[in-house]
C-alpha cells in the first residue's frame, strides 16, 4: 500500500463521518482500505474522537 | 457565559471583539426578527448572524492565508498512544479549545458551525460564503489539523 493511495482514501473520511454523499465505487473502496489498512484505522478513530471533542465544547466555555 | 459570546470568543479569540460582536447580532437579531422562518432554531438562527458579523470582521482584517502542507500532515499516521491522547484531550476541553485557536480562521469557523453548533451544512455555506465542496475541504483540513495538534500538546 502506498503513502499516496492512503492520502487519498483519507481525504474521504471526513466526508463518510458527515454522511456526506461519496460516489459507490469510491464508498466500498474507503470502506475496504479501512478494514484492511492499520494506519488508516488508527487515524479514522484519531480523526472520530477529535468530532466527539469539539461536540463536547457546545456547552463548555473558552478559557 | 451566553451562547452567543461564547462562540464569538472562540472565533476571534478576543474578549471585547467577541462581546462587541455578539451584541452586534443581538441588536441585528431584533432587527430582522420578522425574517426569521422558524426553518432552524432560534439559536441556529442568531449564531448565522453572528457568523455573519465575524466573517465580515476576518474579511475586513483581510484574513491571513492557509499555510497548505496538507500532504504531509495527512500522511503523519498516528501511534495507538497518539489516538489514546486524543481520546483523553475529549475529557480535557480546555486543550481542545486551545488546538481551535490556532487554526485559519475559516476551518474554525467551519468547525464551530457545523461540528459545535451543528448548524446544516447548507446555511454554514451561506454564512461562509463558501460552495459545499469548499465547506468540505475546510472540515476536512480542519479536522485533520486539529487532530494533529492535540496528538503533539
Amino acid at each position: 500500500m502506498t503513502d499516496r493511495f492512503c492520502v487519498k482514501q483519507r481525504r474521504y473520511f471526513s466526508d463518510r463521518m458527515d454522511g456526506a454523499e461519496i460516489p459507490l465505487l469510491r464508498r466500498l473502496l474507503v470502506r475496504l482500505h479501512l478494514t484492511i489498512c492499520r494506519p488508516c484505522i488508527r487515524y479514522n478513530r484519531s480523526l472520530e474522537a477529535t468530532r466527539v471533542a469539539l461536540k463536547a465544547l457546545r456547552d463548555h466555555d473558552p478559557p | 457565559m451566553p451562547v452567543l459570546h461564547r462562540f464569538a470568543l472562540r472565533a476571534t479569540r478576543d474578549a471585547e471583539l467577541s462581546r462587541d460582536l455578539a451584541q452586534e447580532a443581538l441588536v441585528a437579531a431584533v432587527a430582522q426578527a420578522g425574517s426569521f422562518s422558524g426553518r432552524s432554531s432560534l439559536r441556529t438562527w442568531v449564531v448565522g448572524i453572528l457568523s455573519h458579523k465575524i466573517i465580515d470582521h476576518f474579511r475586513r482584517r483581510a484574513a491571513r492565508p492557509s499555510d497548505g502542507g496538507d500532504d504531509a500532515q495527512l500522511l503523519a499516521t498516528p501511534s495507538a498512544e497518539d489516538v489514546e491522547r486524543v481520546v483523553a484531550a475529549r475529557q480535557e476541553l480546555a486543550a481542545v479549545d486551545r488546538a481551535l485557536q490556532a487554526l485559519p480562521e475559516l476551518e474554525r469557523m467551519a468547525l464551530l458551525l457545523v461540528d459545535v453548533e451543528e448548524v446544516e451544512r447548507e446555511d454554514c455555506c451561506r454564512v461562509l460564503g463558501v460552495s459545499a465542496t469548499h465547506l468540505r475541504v475546510l472540515l476536512h483540513r480542519g479536522r485533520n489539523r486539529l487532530r494533529t495538534k492535540l496528538e503533539h500538546d
